[in-house]
């Protein structure tokens, strides 16, 4: 699995990719050898999802501001 | 000139007076009632009548059905159209005009024509939603998807309207921490203005919809009748067409009109659209720790899985080991007992073989033997055949001298003693004469 830029995700892309590596570590494919890479790529994507949700983005709100 | 004056209250008591004139009472009227509230049993509404043309109230007096007759009234009225009595419909009741000292004028409602029962907003709402039906667009905005956490949001609603705090407040002190950015379009949410202004702030968050994720339509409460402002085909379907999901919170409980057959959500109040949005993030952030528990949960299970796999090789390298052994010392045992066995049946294979040579080797010496016995006895018989005294007995006779054959007359000479020999006895003679 090729690993975009977090930072360059939506969420719904960050969602999604959460989702395929959980459907991935379901299946039959996923080894320990993966185990820690997947882990802690979901933790990045979850920690971005989270801060997405409940941290304020200032350059959204001035953004939104700058409309008339 | 001096007036006489009397005072407000018995103005007021001439008033209700007339009021209790016959042309005033008991009168049937059609109206269209609105603000239908009950209250301890009683009915509370308004009558209005509004232009045909402009929609604008041209009438509006209150009214009342006191809890006795609304008692017996609501289950005929139930029975007879399938609905209670609320905003918005036309009705034919029979009223008495009230004069009260300190509250004015009312209307004592006493008995209603359940058959007259679809008023001029219902029935102009259901127009606009026929229409929007048969254009095929009522259901379109509430088919937009909506993304996971709407967070940027959109709101028309009149600035100082304390709906619109009241949503604000809400979103921002929303328990879960969850970030909202929302933009205020103000529209006048009552009066004339209502719809022009509401659709130009739809247009203006249309030019912008990719900073947004939906849009919220609120008003804070008001007088029901203001609402019917909003049963209009133009706004309904620009909301219905609306690139954006779409929520509409412009009344409470009771009131109802067509953008609620449109919007993607429709909630009762202000409070309960940023409480809808507050669920949606609330949800979204459940989400995120359900996938963070599910991957917890498959990460231990990997490693509990792991950890009991290396355990099961670590005991059976063992046993695999004992297992290796236990064959291999079968198999030399087996080995150490087959190499004597085999050296056994080996060793009496070749003794076997031996005495078949020894017996074959003396039955060839024996018959050599016979062979060579039986050629010596042809021989003897032969040679016995040939001795001389077997020739002497046939009549040969042997003649020596000095001790030697004679063979030839010549080897004597007269005078010479002979010795013949005969198969049996001998005889001397003298020579006499020779003759060659």
């Amino acid at each position: 699995m090729e690993e975009k830029d977090i930072t360059k995700m939506t969420y719904s892309e960050a969602v999604d990719e959460l989702e395929r590596i959980v459907a991935e570590m379901q299946s039959d494919r996923c080894s320990i050898d993966n185990l820690s890479r997947y882990t802690s790529r979901s933790l990045e994507l979850l920690k971005a999802c989270k801060a997405r949700l409940t941290k304020t983005d200032e350059e959204l709100k001035k953004i939104l501001e700058q409309i008339d | 000139m001096e007036e006489t004056a009397i005072t407000l209250l018995e103005f007021s008591r001439r008033i209700g007076a007339l009021m209790r004139s016959p042309q005033l009472q008991r009168c049937w009227i059609v109206a269209e009632a609105v603000d239908v509230t009950v209250r301890g049993g009683h009915c509370y509404l308004e009558l209005v009548q509004k232009n045909a043309t402009t929609n604008v109230v041209e009438a509006k007096v209150r009214a009342v059905i006191w809890a006795n007759v609304y008692s017996r009234l609501r289950v005929a009225f139930v029975k007879a159209t399938g609905q209670s009595l609320q905003s918005g419909m036309k009705v034919m009741v029979e009223v008495s005009a009230n004069f009260h000292e300190q509250y004015g004028l009312s209307l004592i409602i006493t008995n209603i024509n359940p058959t007259y029962t679809l008023g001029d907003m219902a029935r102009l709402r259901l127009e606009i939603i026929n229409r929007l039906k048969r254009e095929g667009i009522i259901d379109l905005n509430k088919r937009l998807p909506w993304c996971d956490a709407p967070q940027r949001i959109a709101v028309v609603s009149a600035d100082s309207a304390a709906g619109y705090g009241d949503f604000i407040d809400q979103l921002h002190r929303n328990p879960y921490g969850l970030a909202f950015y929302t933009k205020l379009f103000p529209a006048y949410m009552q009066g004339v203005n209502t719809v022009p202004s509401v659709l130009a702030a739809l247009r203006r968050i249309e030019e912008h919809q990719h900073e947004f994720d939906c849009v919220v339509v609120i008003r804070g409460g008001g007088a029901t009748a203001e609402l019917n402002v909003f049963d209009n085909y133009e706004l309904a379907a620009a909301l219905a067409r609306f690139p954006l999901p779409t929520i509409v919170g412009i009344g409470h409980d009771r009131d109802y009109t067509v953008l609620d057959e449109v919007a993607s959500v429709r909630v009762k109040t202000p409070t309960a659209a940023a409480e809808f949005l507050i669920d949606k993030g609330q949800q979204a952030l459940a989400r995120l720790d359900a996938i963070s528990q599910t991957i917890a949960d498959i990460a231990n299970q990997m490693l509990v899985d792991s950890r009991r796999q290396l355990d099961y090789i670590a005991n059976t390298i063992p046993l695999a080991v004992k297992q290796i052994m236990a064959v291999s010392k079968a198999n030399l045992s087996n080995y150490a007992r087959s190499i004597p066995l085999c050296a056994k049946s080996r060793i009496d294979t070749s003794e076997k073989d031996l005495q078949l040579y020894l017996v074959k080797t003396r039955q060839a010496v024996e018959a050599a033997m016979n062979r060579e016995r039986h050629r010596l006895e042809v021989f003897t018989t032969q040679v016995e055949l040939l001795s001389p005294r077997q020739v002497l007995r046939r009549g040969y006779s042997l003649v020596m001298r000095e001790g030697k054959f004679v063979t030839n007359a010549s080897q004597l000479k007269p005078g010479d003693t002979i010795v013949t020999h005969f198969a049996s006895g001998k005889a001397y003679s003298t020579i006499n004469d020779i003759k060659e």
